[in-house]
């Protein structure tokens, strides 16, 4: 895919997907799961990991052309109802929304080209999304 | 609340661990809200708005629909913007709060119509979707911004252009020709909700309508404005 950071905005996914999960795979069993046990401390140093990849996750899309190529074409059409002030928050909302918000990122994730790594692993989840009720419904069956 | 699998804890102890995990959520939201408010309103003050939703949250989660995580995320954040319109913030944190509201309505509104079966999906039908979404976002941020103009307190970097005013001028106008061409209760709904200040609660009401549909109807108007201003290339 040219253009495209691909490796690093895939493995910056699969990471934020990795810890993610640790956060919210074992809701009932969360610490032991975690593996930080009840210690607050070590929950709170958890979470920071988790702000600083969603900040890191936030530079990454927007470094990555595909994704900027999309918002923009989306505000394009109000480009001129707007100062470049008001245009640069609205932007800047869109891709806080892209990097912070499930659901959001989900989207983003099915929509964006697939790309392998130089190791050959692709960095992207699987298209059918591992976090839907159904798939995860057929992974508790199986 | 709903009924529990076979294994799960006791209601009472569920209901426990619910609140646990969602105060972590509640906090993580508290410091986006935060900073997505431009640091107007207070974490704690913050924290206070969200509190209610999350004991709401806790009570009527159904594991059918999702993650609890998100599903109180989105509880609490609604909470958190609507409850910084309502109260005394300041003139800026509230019109902020009201733009941000209709972007996350319009993101809530696509996460809860997607459809819960999909399995996978081919590119092209997430791109539609990936357009969709943002299509919404982009055009509540927009009608937010034609809307509240200075209230939001972006400053101007330099002086408007003769130019800049005419297009700005013309845009507006196109912007206007679309609203017109909505539907009624679309157009009424656009209205009420970024130009007159309503709670879409309130315009939900009024319309005789439930909350929910009042949702679909913002979420179609916003994709008919987009659609009637067309995509730029």
């Amino acid at each position: 895919m040219s253009g495209l950071p691909g490796p690093t905005l895939a493995t910056i996914h699969a990471t934020w997907n990795r810890h993610r999960a640790r956060f919210s795979k074992g809701r009932s069993r969360r610490a032991k799961l975690h593996g930080f046990g009840d210690d607050p401390l070590a929950i709170a140093a958890g979470c920071a990991t988790l702000r600083t990849m969603a900040r890191t996750l936030l530079a990454e899309l927007k470094a990555d052309p595909w994704t900027v190529a999309r918002v923009d074409a989306s505000l394009a059409r109000y480009a001129h109802m707007m100062t470049p002030v008001q245009l640069a928050w609205a932007r800047e909302q869109m891709f806080e929304q892209l990097a912070n918000d499930e659901h959001a990122l989900r989207t983003l994730r099915r929509a964006h080209p697939r790309e392998g790594d130089e190791s050959g692993d692709v960095g992207w989840p699987a298209l059918g999304d591992e976090d839907t009720p159904a798939v995860r419904k057929r992974s508790e069956a199986g | 609340m709903t009924a529990l699998p076979p294994g799960s804890p006791q209601p009472g102890r569920q209901l426990e661990e619910r609140l646990r995990e969602g105060q972590r959520v509640l906090a993580g939201v508290a410091r986006r809200v935060f900073q997505r408010l431009g640091g107007l309103v207070d974490r704690d003050d913050l924290e206070s708005l969200g509190r209610p939703a999350l004991l709401a949250a806790a009570r009527s989660f159904d594991p059918a629909r999702g993650t609890f995580a998100a599903y109180v995320a989105a509880r609490v954040r609604s909470a958190m913007v609507d409850g910084v319109r309502r109260e005394t913030h300041g003139r800026t944190a509230a019109a902020r709060a009201h733009v941000l509201a209709g972007a996350d309505r319009a993101c809530e509104f696509h996460s809860e119509n997607e459809p819960r079966d999909a399995g996978v999906v081919t590119q092209e039908e997430g791109e539609a979707s990936l357009d969709q979404l943002l299509d919404g976002q982009a055009a509540a941020l927009a009608l937010g911004v034609v809307a509240y103009g200075a209230d939001l307190d972006l400053t101007p970097g330099s002086e408007e252009s003769p130019e800049d005013r005419f297009l700005r001028k013309e845009s507006l106008g196109r912007l206007d020709g679309a609203l017109e061409g909505l539907p009624e209760r679309e157009r009424v709904l656009i209205r009420r909700y970024y130009f007159e200040e309503g709670t879409l609660e309130g315009i939900a009401r009024e319309l005789g309508v439930s909350t929910s549909w009042a949702s679909r109807l913002h979420a179609q108007a916003l994709e008919s404005l987009a659609r009637a201003l067309g995509r730029a290339t």
